[in-house]
């Protein structure tokens, strides 16, 4: 028995074939939103469920793929021979390629925001954090770590960024209302802990800048979330963000020695704060100029080719430790190489016990 | 753009059970998938000779019957007889990862995952020819 196969001579261009990963068919089975996301009309599109983003690559090839659907032809068309098929098909589109998604990171993009340092209250409202998320090549999921990990938040409805200052003071103000208010610091609620640095700082018809929104944005910033939704303070990125505040301020002019650091960064917490403080937190913001000192290196100041980068990091420190130099770098590793191979490709790397030293050629 | 939903309420309906079931060349929407190494040619209009009667219209887009596909009975191999002259072999595979049938619409800008499909008719082979 036989299936006639026809072709329209016309064969419509509205269809594309997309490779359906398992995480992706996962998304859909789940009922996930699942949309088509560029940055501008020009840009890269990529995939997006709720929790995942893919990026998407037109695999091409040379093969003539028909895609043909099950169809009945006109009366007049059919013979005796052609009634006997078993059914008829129509190719009614060429695939000249295929859709392949590979997981990636979303991105979003706040350069064009506002910078709110609580006191500039008239805010040009460019844009909704609604607006920003639909617009965003980033899933929903994404979205909320990197709107909060960028210090996103929303003031009088506009969609802003909290400058580094005024989420530093934020913090300090949250942790202290907290501790005072003996809430739990490993289980923290927005309304709870707004109403908690509230009542330290308002008198009555003053104008007050940490709104609930911009507890929100703290606790999203620094708290990490368990699967059961509660969310408790990350005691490492509060570390890490004091670390990053210390250096600017005492070790952004001249170098300060690693004993003297360590005295200074212990010294910003809010009094009878304890967490570890950890140098290795502070990767990728500091240099050494001589072993026993350190610098901030503020990553803005930092040549955007690859080249010149490594070039300028050798000028400033001739020996660097591969982890010590790998968050200073690894943005410029657009290929996915291994750091290994990637540093080898513009610097000497050598083992030395258990530490791998980066130097120039 | 920025954003357009992939629309999959209609797959969904189908998806559950899909994917578990056994070999099926079309699709519980009637399509098929048919991969043929090498370039098939057709004329971009019906031809006003026509003495077998291949070209026709359905729909009002023109279109031609170019071949004959049989599969045997194991699901596993193909033959394509196209015109009176040349056949090729082929099997029947399925694939490693899934394919879903986008359908784009300029107009109401929305994009619908319309089908997945899970197997393919390849045909790897040069055609042979019909003695």
């Amino acid at each position: 028995m036989s299936r006639y196969i026809y072709a329209k001579l016309q064969p419509e261009s509205t269809r594309k074939l997309l490779l359906l990963t398992p995480d992706i068919l996962e998304a859909i089975k789940s009922g996930q939103k699942i949309e088509f996301k560029a940055l501008q009309e020009t840009q890269q599109v990529v995939l997006c469920s709720e929790e995942k983003t893919w990026s998407l690559r037109q695999k091409n090839h040379s093969n003539t793929v028909f895609l043909t659907r099950e169809f009945l032809p006109d009366a007049d068309e059919e013979g005796p021979e052609l009634n006997d098929a078993v059914s008829h098909h129509l190719g009614f589109s060429r695939q000249s390629f295929e859709l392949e998604p590979k997981i990636s990171a979303g991105e979003i993009n706040v350069n064009h925001l506002p910078i709110y340092d609580g006191e500039n209250r008239d805010l040009v409202k460019s844009s909704t954090v609604e607006k920003l998320m639909e617009s965003s090549p980033c899933s929903m999921k994404e979205f909320q770590t990197k709107w909060y990990a960028a210090g996103g938040c929303t003031i009088n409805g506009a969609a802003c960024l909290l400058t580094h200052g005024f989420l530093s003071r934020a913090l300090h103000l949250t942790i202290m209302s907290c501790m005072a208010e003996s809430i739990d610091l490993d289980d923290l609620n927005v309304r709870e802990t707004f109403e908690a640095v509230s009542k330290d700082i308002s008198e009555a018809g003053e104008f007050n800048p940490y709104t609930q929104e911009v507890i929100e944005t703290v606790i999203g910033k620094f708290c990490q979330q368990a699967p059961d939704g509660k969310r408790s303070l990350d005691r490492k990125s509060v570390s890490k963000w004091y670390g990053i505040t210390a250096l600017k301020k005492f070790a952004a002019k001249q170098p300060l020695s690693h004993e003297e650091f360590m005295i200074k960064w212990k010294s910003q917490f809010p009094p009878y704060f304890n967490c570890n403080l950890d140098i290795s937190l502070l990767q990728g913001h500091f240099f050494r100029p001589l072993a026993s000192s350190i610098h901030y290196l503020s990553r803005s100041t930092l040549p955007d080719d690859v080249k010149d980068r490594f070039k300028y990091l050798f000028k400033i420190q001739s020996v660097w430790d591969l982890e010590d130099i790998q968050p200073l770098i690894e943005d410029l590793n657009t290929s996915g190489l291994k750091i290994d191979s990637f540093v080898m490709k513009f610097a000497r790397r050598k083992r030395q016990g258990k530490r791998t030293i980066v130097t120039s050629r | 753009m920025p954003s357009v939903e992939l629309s999959t309420s209609q797959i969904r309906r189908v998806l559950k059970n899909d994917l578990e079931r056994p070999v099926s060349i079309t699709t519980p929407f009637g399509n098929m998938l048919l991969e043929i190494q090498g370039d098939l040619d057709f004329p971009a209009e019906s031809p006003r000779y026509d003495p077998q009667r291949i070209f026709s219209k359905y729909q009002d887009d023109q279109i031609v019957r170019f071949g004959r596909l049989i599969i045997e009975a194991d699901y596993k191999k193909a033959t394509l007889y196209i015109g009176e002259k040349q056949r090729l072999l082929g099997s029947i595979m399925k694939l490693e990862t899934p394919l879903g049938l986008l359908k784009f619409n300029q107009d109401s800008t929305t994009v619908e995952l319309e089908d997945i499909i899970q197997f393919k008719i390849i045909f790897k082979d040069r055609p042979l020819p019909i003695m």
